[in-house]
């Protein structure tokens, strides 16, 4: 007793003292072993959040903040990458499965004491439709090509339906952060709703920026850091009824130099880093003396490639997209399937991430336990190989060894690089000498992203081009992707209609798996969609290099998820401090 | 002075008026905007991006869009930020404070220590202090500064000394105002002391070289035979001088205080708006982009104009009034003048209709473009190479009774020696990969059975890039064998011999220091030949004419110093790139950015010229009849020789740094083809630092030496011509 008086008494940073409001009756109550209140957490994101309204934020980080703040009705659980309920505490799905019954948690409070009711979530899907606020998030929830309709029945249940039956739905219901009615309601209706909530109004009016998540805005230094502070609201507990988060500062520094903030984590000045491959060994030295570990994360959820322009049709002036005697080269499996044999991606793992990665076989990364494929079809490393599918397509060497087509033309290609980063720089370059050893000539641009983006996606006026791609998650948000008639369907994409069987075929069963309620099945249809992927890999998959992530030891309470942040429960860390 | 302050407002309108629209142009015309993050990612549908692309006013023609944002600007209104959502003079108005703060102190470091230093350095020539002063200096100039940030953001991590990052501690919202104050100054430490390093180096050389010259002037030993002080002469007399170059600096200077840096920004965490202006800039958010333009270009205004009035009043010879005096409509200049408005009207015209001609003709123009361009560069370096002839067929003789001079010329003579042979030196190509040997340490050479063998290394740890030598396991080197020096005696096609190590992809760093050698070793002269011609040319002619010529000329320089240069390069090589190939395209950007360069070069000029053209030898080789060309080059040359000789070997460095910034824009020399500068730039990574790949460092010291021995060689010139040493 006396003991945690101290403890409690003495905390160097002791911040006001915590307002006591009753715990809500809809509070969660988490069973993980309590903790300890108290201590400042510090990590770094190397970009700041450039609003904080989260219907119109743009940025990865600023979206990552948001939902430190504000919550959605659904979340992903890290551990079992199922839907679960967050705002919403069940839910009921028709006969049809056409429609969804959801009843909200009860008695929750925004930040500022205002109660939280259907009214929040039907002004915020209202916000998405309205028309004079273009979002990203309007066209998500157009499922079946129609707007999804929500409509309240009372204060705690809303009834959602879509047009036809989408199996992601409750997954996709969690992507948008729910808005306080009662503080938006009259900037949507005065037209000024989309410069609201603006980094301005974090540092002039923190407390307006109201929160339903764990934490608020304390204060916020552009281009320094942002301070957040408990929720005094938040509707979570642990077991002894102590709401959460434990920790009373949670303070994020923004540092755009990637060096700087792994150094910073090395010395002991950050409680938490991403850690990349190449830099491990190094930051490891340091673990004893600053007290902290190296976890390894398994392989990043990204994915990163190469692939060919292979876009039909005309441009404006009547010409082909791209060069047509290398669209044939292209478009030849054996040709593709040749350079994937070429490539040394042993060699990049070693060279590249210091042995800390793995190959990439699959569109989905194996980082995505649930939905990755192990099984597609794997390419080695194998010259000879490649050389034989070369063959097989009808292509020859010369005298000189330059690979030539059947018409004897030379085949040689530009390949476009935008990140200028070292490890692009080292892949193009590996992958050139690679391609020199089946005599393939490949010559390296290098480009700034927006020059790059509009070759590959406006005039697609290039050859081949290198691009990473962030994933994660249900494979759903990958629709721009997979399927033949999407924006993002790199090799090809906007399609009218598939113009290969095997397209045709990714269609059919990408198009299958969202209707498909059972997962097991559902799973089925996305393997075999990989499948017919690495059959044909119209992406050359290179490396992913394994993720790393530091923590310092005083914090308790981590439990690491299979994908995704180390930092997916920050409500639940806490501080162990030695005993006075 | 009301006419003088008259005078520069009104011109600033039309100067104001071109910058914006060539800036709007230049963003219009380079590819991507600023939806080209979300064209890339996979949530985000096409309708958004019409919508948004509407809502921007993407969808209308330039003209529509560039008067809009003038409109706007009239009214005071500096328009709406795409990415922060919020009135673009509110997200500006967050960091101005910050920017002014390191920026000033920063300025006013390096000036603090810049002058005492370069005026020690001249009274304490050739002596110790003199010698460690120029090394301190090369050494500031030859280490990226980025590096030097990181290193600084280690020690202060290490240490505890001092903040590493941010402008503020945790709790500097609970502290008392002189608490606050104190903290504001501690986080400012660090970014201000690693921003003067690198200008302390460049105004203390050139302080020095000026000094040098003026300690030996007329009225200096005239005050000193009155009886005066060796003091007073020194810092009253002569310091007000010889600061002629820095003043004119200073309006640069000036112009950069709100620009703030991306570099110590962006390591040091300092929340400052270059990093916020460099962000728009790339992601092309128009409004901000165009308020930030605007704003450097009334800051470069404001700077040149009070540094015109503080030459004015440092140095007595250089009047104001007498400029506002020939401002009257002379005939004959008139003329000219409009012979160069006619000029450049024609040359617009010529771009327009360049513009919307079939390819073929565009073609033709491209090339004739280029042809002009290079065959202009052509010219400079040619120039350039027959004045160094004509200096070395008089200078030779005394060159040899300067040992320090005459071994740098020898260290010069073997740097392009070996990259002219570097096909035969070097034992591998530059791009020769070997992922085995990632970060291979160097090479061992024993001496065995009466050969020079190489011993060999196997890897042991992958995670730290460690390998062990194999005992016993030894190559034999070969000499003079299939066009190398030396290679390896073996069949093994992955055996290397690594004189100086691998890097990261087990590339041999001594075949690519050679290689990269003939890029880095011929860039620096092709800048600055280019740059101190042209600026000493226009500046010359500025300053010796004054007046009209002087004003119109100026004008101009400030025209080309205010455009934002990653816009032009993204413009130039998107018209470019697809008519000329990559090596092509690296000299012509080189030759462009050399031309545009050449601006700052001749106002620095211009301001020493206004101070010659007062002098009696001057006014004598007037009175005489001599021509214009006749008192630029053999009356104003040798005077200015200095300060050329000292700022052009300290703009080297410069050019071959810079160049590798160039090619992750796809303009410069690119991986895998090897510079120095790229390859220093592989190696500012802290794995590099920490894991002990000390190899990988040495491009910087091949840097080095070259800087050294380049100014070393300069200095030794710079006493040899200038004639009032002989005294």
């Amino acid at each position: 007793m006396w003991g945690l008086f101290a403890l409690t008494g003495c905390a160097p940073d002791a911040p006001d003292e915590r307002a006591h409001h009753p715990l809500p009756e809809g509070a969660e109550i988490t069973d993980h072993p309590p903790g300890q209140t108290g201590g400042s957490f510090v990590y770094t994101l190397p970009m700041e959040p450039r609003t904080f309204n989260a219907l119109i934020a743009e940025d990865a980080y600023a979206a990552q903040i948001i939902a430190l703040m504000l919550p959605g009705l659904t979340t992903l659980d890290p551990f079992t990458q199922k839907p679960k309920g967050e705002l919403a505490h069940s839910w009921e799905i028709s006969e049809d499965r056409k429609s969804y019954t959801v009843r909200l948690r009860e008695g929750l409070k925004w930040s500022d004491g205002a109660p939280f009711t259907a009214d929040d979530v039907v002004f915020t899907f209202d916000t998405i439709f309205a028309k004079d606020i273009p979002n990203r998030y309007r066209q998500q929830y157009t499922i079946g090509g129609q707007p999804l309709r929500y409509e309240k029945i009372d204060a705690h249940t809303l009834r959602f339906s879509t047009a036809k039956p989408y199996a992601p739905f409750l997954n996709d219901l969690g992507f948008i952060s729910i808005l306080p009615k009662h503080k938006l309601e009259r900037f949507v209706k005065d037209g000024t709703f989309k410069s609201r909530w603006s980094n301005q109004t974090a540092m002039d009016t923190p407390q307006e920026i109201v929160a339903l998540g764990a934490f608020r805005i304390h204060s916020y230094r552009p281009g320094e850091r942002i301070v957040l502070e408990p929720n005094p609201h938040y509707w979570k507990a642990d077991k002894n009824g102590q709401r959460l988060p434990y920790i009373d500062r949670l303070i994020i520094k923004f540092i755009p130099d990637a060096n700087t903030g792994t150094l910073l984590f090395a010395t002991g000045q950050v409680d938490a880093a991403v850690v990349s491959p190449s830099d491990v060994a190094w930051v490891r030295k340091s673990a004893e003396t600053y007290d902290f570990t190296i976890h390894n994360r398994g392989a990043d959820t990204g994915i990163f490639f190469i692939y060919f322009n292979l876009k039909s049709g005309h441009d404006a002036h009547g010409d082909p997209y791209g060069d047509p005697v290398k669209k044939k080269w292209f478009s030849n499996l054996h040709f593709r399937r040749a350079l994937m044999h070429a490539i040394d991606r042993p060699g990049l793992i070693q060279a590249v991430m210091f042995g800390q990665g793995g190959e990439l076989d699959s569109i989905i990364s194996p980082a995505n336990g649930k939905w990755h494929n192990p099984h597609t079809k794997k390419y080695k490393y194998d010259p000879a190989r490649a050389k034989e599918e070369l063959n097989m397509a009808g292509f020859s060497r010369d005298k000189d060894g330059q690979l030539t087509d059947g018409e004897g033309n030379a085949v040689q290609f530009e390949l476009l690089v935008a990140d200028g980063s070292e490890r692009s720089a080292k892949i193009a370059t590996t992958f050139l000498d690679n391609m020199a050893a089946i005599g393939i000539t490949v010559r390296l641009a290098y480009l700034d992203f927006g020059t790059l983006i509009s070759r590959t996606s406006d005039t697609f006026s290039f050859d081949a081009a290198m691009l990473g791609l962030t994933g994660g998650g249900d494979p759903s948000g990958g629709k721009a992707v997979y399927r033949s008639d999407g924006r993002l369907h790199f090799w090809n994409p906007s399609q009218p209609k598939p113009e290969t069987d095997w397209e045709k075929q990714i269609d059919a069963l990408f198009d299958a798996s969202e209707s498909e309620f059972d997962e097991a099945k559902r799973v089925a249809l996305i393997y075999e969609m990989q499948d017919v992927i690495s059959e044909q890999v119209p992406l050359l998959f290179m490396v992913t290099p394994n993720s790393f992530m530091g923590l310092q030891n005083r914090w308790q309470g981590v439990r690491p998820p299979p994908i995704g942040s180390l930092l997916w429960n920050l409500e639940s860390l806490w501080e162990k401090r030695a005993q006075p | 002075m009301t006419g003088f302050f008259a005078r520069r407002l009104l011109s600033a309108i039309p100067l104001l008026l071109g910058i914006s629209l060539l800036a709007f142009l230049l963003m219009y015309l380079s590819p991507g905007d600023s939806l080209s993050e979300a064209r890339a990612s996979r949530d985000i549908s096409q309708e958004f991006i019409q919508q948004l692309e509407q809502e921007r006013g993407l969808d209308k023609p330039w003209y529509v869009q560039y008067t809009r944002w003038l409109k706007k600007t009239a009214t005071g209104d500096f328009g709406y930020s795409w990415t922060y959502k919020t009135p673009v003079s509110q997200l500006l108005g967050q960091r101005v404070v910050a920017t002014l703060c390191l920026s000033v102190c920063a300025l006013t470091l390096a000036w603090v220590l810049a002058i005492p230093l370069g005026v020690l350095s001249a009274i304490k020539k050739d002596k110790l202090f003199d010698r460690l002063a120029a090394l301190f200096a090369y050494s500031a100039i030859s280490i990226p500064s980025f590096f030097l940030a990181l290193l600084g953001v280690f020690f202060a991590a290490k240490t505890g000394w001092l903040p590493t990052g941010g402008r503020t501690a945790l709790d500097h919202d609970f502290l008392p105002p002189a608490a606050q104050a104190w903290d504001y100054l501690k986080h400012l430490a660090l970014p201000v002391l690693i921003l003067a390093i690198g200008s302390v180096a460049g105004m203390m050389r050139v302080m020095r070289a000026n000094f040098l010259d003026d300690m030996q002037a007329q009225y200096a030993i005239t005050a000193r035979a009155k009886g005066l002080s060796y003091g007073r002469v020194m810092f009253v007399h002569v310091l007000r001088n010889a600061i002629n170059p820095l003043i004119t600096s200073l309006g640069f200077a000036l112009s950069g205080l709100l620009s703030g840096s991306v570099l110590v920004e962006n390591v040091l965490n300092y929340p400052g708006l270059g990093q916020l202006i460099y962000d728009a800039i790339v992601r092309k958010d128009q409004d901000v982009v165009l308020a930030a333009v605007m704003m450097g270009c009334v800051m470069l205004l404001i700077g040149n104009m009070l540094a015109d009035l503080l030459l004015a009043m440092s140095d007595p010879r250089i009047r104001l009034e007498k400029s506002s005096a020939s401002l009257r409509w002379d005939k004959k200049r008139f003329l000219s003048l409009g012979k160069i408005a006619a000029a450049l009207l024609l040359v617009c015209g010529a771009g327009l209709g360049v513009y919307h001609a079939t390819p073929g003709v565009q073609k033709i123009a491209l090339y004739a473009l280029g042809a002009v361009v290079v065959g202009a560069g052509a010219l400079c370096v040619g120039v350039l190479l027959w004045m160094i002839f004509k200096l070395f067929a008089r200078l030779w003789r005394p060159l040899l009774k300067k040992p320090l001079g005459f071994a740098s010329l020898g260290v010069l003579l073997i740097l392009y020696l070996l990259a002219l042979f570097a096909d035969q030196v070097a034992p591998y190509p530059a791009q020769l990969p070997n992922l085995e040997k990632f970060y291979h340490p160097p090479t061992a050479l024993v001496w065995q059975e009466g050969k020079l063998c190489v011993q060999q290394y196997a890897l042991t740890d992958a995670v730290t890039a460690s390998y062990e030598k194999m005992p016993g396991q030894t190559i034999p080197l070969k000499w003079f064998s299939d066009g190398k020096l030396f290679s390896l005696d073996t069949q093994d096609t992955q055996a290397r011999v690594y004189l100086l190590g691998a890097d990261g992809t087990g590339r041999d760093l001594f075949s690519r220091l050679l290689y990269g050698a003939r890029i880095s070793l011929s860039i620096g002269l092709v800048g600055i030949s280019i740059t101190f011609l042209m600026g000493f040319l226009v500046g010359g002619l500025a300053g010796y004419f004054g007046g009209l010529t002087d004003f119109f000329a100026m004008r101009g320089v400030e025209f080309i110093m205010a455009i934002p240069s990653l816009y032009l390069l993204l413009g130039l090589r998107s018209a470019l790139a697809p008519h000329f190939d990559s090596g092509q395209m690296f000299l012509l950007i080189i030759l462009i950015l050399s031309f545009i360069g050449w601006a700052g070069t001749a106002r620095v000029i211009r301001g020493m010229a206004l101070s010659l053209r007062q002098r009696p030898y001057v006014l004598a080789a007037q009175a005489c009849g001599a021509s214009t060309a006749r008192i630029l080059v053999k009356h104003f040359l040798p005077n200015l020789a200095s300060y050329l000789l000292v700022a052009a070997t300290l703009s080297i460095p410069g050019y071959i740094l810079g160049e590798a910034a160039l090619s992750f824009l796809g303009l410069g020399i690119q991986e895998p083809s090897a510079s120095w500068g790229l390859m220093l730039k592989d190696a500012q990574q802290l794995k590099i630092f920490m894991l002990g790949f000390w190899w990988m460092f040495l491009p910087g010291l091949a840097i080095f030496l070259t800087v050294i021995s380049f100014n070393l060689l300069g200095d030794a010139l710079r006493d040899i011509i200038d004639p009032k040493m002989k005294l």
